[in-house]
């Protein structure tokens, strides 16, 4: 029993596998806004519509559309990849069906063209059954810069007058309190303290404060002594 | 592709599907094969005609031929006469690859999954500006800040008082 339940998920293991186009489907695409017009502004939605026709005499089950953005100059290079849509729609034999697929580009993106790849899978019971792809699209784009409505422009004023004002401000009270610290400054009174008062005159005395803080610095000579040499 | 193929898009075009107000309706139909398709059939009947009332265009029109990068534009309008969310299906199109006696071919169109009609109360509320509760929430962010004015206020005011007496 084991060998043949074997064999069973080894079957199974090359259905899940995807094996390219049917040769009994033949798929279409269409961007219905604008007439299948390609310039899109960049960040909003794209629509585009797969056609696809079962010419077999099996049906298929249609089970998820995807797309991906490619570069123009080199289409291995994948700029973003868009959320692959399920779907279980059942195709019958020799009926065609149309599939919308909607995605949305980064906004922050270059304005230019794209190259643009999108791809219905699908998938069919019996013998020569198994998993299919088929890519509906495969051509370029173009993008332009999105539009900003006025309420945009006129809220990112404000916000850069506001985000101006607060740091006037945070600046003024900066410098207001630097000046009142150098002013109270000004007006402490220190008294003795500090090097610029001149402590010359106590030298030789026991209220120098330099007293026997310097080893080697040599003493000054009394009166008493200089008159004994 | 040597023969006519279609591909039928429909959409809601209104922004908002509001009870009793009009929902326009908007099917498209390219055709991007390679000939000339005959006898088009379009058949909506797939909305409930308890829930959604016809004000204006048809479910079902017929167009006599859609030349190869053609496409047709038919919008009809509907009034709907309840609230919630209701399902609907896609719409069918019928053509022939000839002028006479020629195969029919069906074509099933994109659909959307559902239509979720709301109240115009509902809308409004959703929909609002809500200048009530951002005065609401104005007055109380005031009247926390007033009691911490008073709190820091006064404290600084003392050390200054406590920094002078020194």
């Amino acid at each position: 029993d084991e060998p043949a339940a074997d064999a069973e998920v080894k079957t199974t293991a090359t259905k899940t596998f995807v094996v390219g186009p049917s040769p009994h489907v033949s798929v279409y695409s269409i961007f219905p806004k604008n007439n299948n017009n390609k310039t899109f502004h960049l960040g909003e939605r794209i629509d585009i519509v797969c056609g696809f026709a079962n010419n077999g005499d099996e049906a298929f089950n249609v089970t998820g559309v995807t797309a991906s953005l490619l570069w123009p100059y080199d289409l291995s290079v994948y700029i973003q990849n868009f959320t692959r849509q399920p779907y279980n729609i059942e195709v019958q034999p020799k009926e065609h069906i149309s599939i919308l697929y909607s995605f949305w580009t980064d906004p922050l993106m270059e304005p230019r063209d794209f190259g643009l790849a999108a791809r219905v899978y699908y998938s069919q019971d019996g013998e020569n059954g198994g998993n299919f792809t088929h890519v509906f699209y495969n051509g370029t784009i173009v993008f332009e810069e999105a539009e900003s409505s006025d309420y945009q422009m006129v809220f990112t004023y404000i916000a850069l007058l506001a985000a101006t004002g607060l740091i006037g401000y945070v600046l003024f009270n900066q410098a207001t309190n630097l000046g009142n610290k150098k002013t109270k400054k000004t007006k402490t009174e220190r008294g003795t303290e500090g090097s610029t008062i001149s402590e010359e005159w106590l030298e030789g005395t026991a209220a120098d404060p330099n007293r026997g803080k310097s080893p080697n610095k040599k003493r000054p000579t009394s009166p008493a002594k200089e008159r004994q040499n | 592709a040597t023969q006519a193929h279609l591909i039928v898009h429909k959409s809601v075009l209104s922004e908002n599907v509001i009870l009793e107000q009009d929902l326009h309706i908007n099917v498209q139909i390219f055709n991007v094969g390679e000939n000339v398709a005959y006898d088009i059939n379009l058949n909506d009947t797939t909305w409930a005609p308890e829930v959604f009332h016809n004000e204006e265009g048809l479910h079902v029109a017929n167009w006599e031929k859609l030349g190869p990068g053609e496409s047709i534009n038919h919008t009809y309008t509907l009034k709907p006469l309840m609230a919630g969310g209701f399902e609907n299906y896609a719409a069918y199109v019928s053509y022939k690859y000839g002028s006479e006696n020629a195969e029919v071919q069906y074509v099933r169109s994109t659909s959307f999954r559902g239509v979720w009609v709301e109240t115009a109360s509902e809308n409004a509320r959703r929909l609002a500006p809500r200048y009530r509760e951002w005065f609401i929430f104005i007055i109380l962010v005031a009247l926390l800040s007033v009691p911490a004015y008073l709190v820091f206020g006064k404290k600084k005011k003392a050390t200054t008082v406590r920094k002078g007496r020194r």
